[in-house]
């Protein structure tokens, strides 16, 4: 890959802030020509040297797919975040409120035949009924202590769930504002050292929407030459 | 495993590559304007991304009690 851009030849730029080229100096002879003498390329005056436009350009798209693959992780935990909110305000809430009430009738019934089995004068052992009565009376109590749990959540949750994820924002914000830039920069550096080459770039990947990977909200400022 | 679970993996692998990357590219560009670019950009990601993995590692461990006491 070394060289391999600039068909092993060797190129000095001068950097600057200007947009053009300023000079080339290749610490050649003289009249020797600065483009024959050395395998890579070398950029001075700020000391710069990249010896593989490819390399960039790699570097550039695996950039751009970093990005992608971290924006929908942190998207990822965001929707997990958000589901379990909705699982336990609506899911959750409706499905132990629900099994409280059954509880209830439960117990209620239970205690009922334990009742109509004590006054019957049939019967001496209400064992069964007794038995009855204590499982539905345990059913209900787990339900109850379960909704207990849910409102706990659902109260707690925004104090608890939401704080616990924001510093996550950070990345996000690192992710959508920094890494753009990152990619503008090493356009801009590719695009200089390939118009010096006489190389086309690489194609700049399409993001979704239209945007295109180094798309940036403010100018990049590395690779002036 | 839960999608936090996933998404720390997922964020944890593509940092590694990238910061592997990275050190392939700088074999191939050494010049002050790399040291730039890699303190501007890169400088500080893997502590950020380590911070981020725990802030995950807490999620998970939060919405795995959630289910656990709400199931």
């Amino acid at each position: 890959m070394v060289g391999k851009g600039f068909g092993g030849r060797c190129a000095c730029i001068r950097f600057a802030s200007r947009p053009a080229v300023e000079s080339l100096d290749c610490g050649g002879e003289m009249g020797q020509s600065p483009i024959e003498h050395q395998p890579n390329i070398t950029i001075v005056a700020e000391k710069a040297n990249v010896t593989s436009i490819e390399a960039l350009e790699d570097f550039r798209t695996a950039l751009l797919r970093y990005r992608d693959r971290a924006v929908q992780a942190l998207d990822d935990v965001g929707g997990e975040v958000k589901r379990t909110r909705d699982w336990l305000a609506y899911d959750r809430r409706m499905f132990w409120e629900g099994e409280v009430k059954r509880g209830q009738r439960r117990l209620e019934q239970a205690e009922a035949e334990l009742m109509t089995s004590r006054f019957s004068a049939l019967k001496d052992d209400h064992s069964v009924q007794q038995l009855a009565v204590k499982k539905a009376r345990r059913l209900l109590e787990e339900a109850e202590g379960k909704l207990r749990a849910v409102r706990k959540w659902c109260r707690d949750f925004d104090g608890v769930v939401e704080p616990a994820a924001r510093p996550l924002e950070a990345l996000r914000e690192r992710l959508s504002h920094d890494f753009p830039k990152a990619v503008a920069s090493l356009e801009s550096m590719i695009q200089a050292l390939a118009d010096y080459s006489g190389r086309m770039p690489a194609a700049v990947e399409k993001r979704p929407g239209g945007e295109a990977g180094g798309a940036v909200e403010s100018g990049g400022e590395g690779g002036a030459v | 495993m839960s999608a936090v679970g996933a998404a720390k993996g997922a964020v944890n692998d593509a940092t590694r590559e990238l910061l592997a990357k990275w050190e392939r590219v700088r074999e191939n560009w050494r010049d002050a304007k790399a040291d730039e670019f890699g303190r501007t950009y890169l400088g500080g990601l893997g502590e950020e991304i380590s911070r981020a993995l725990r802030v995950m590692d807490e999620l998970e461990r939060c919405i795995g009690k959630i289910h656990e006491d709400c199931e």
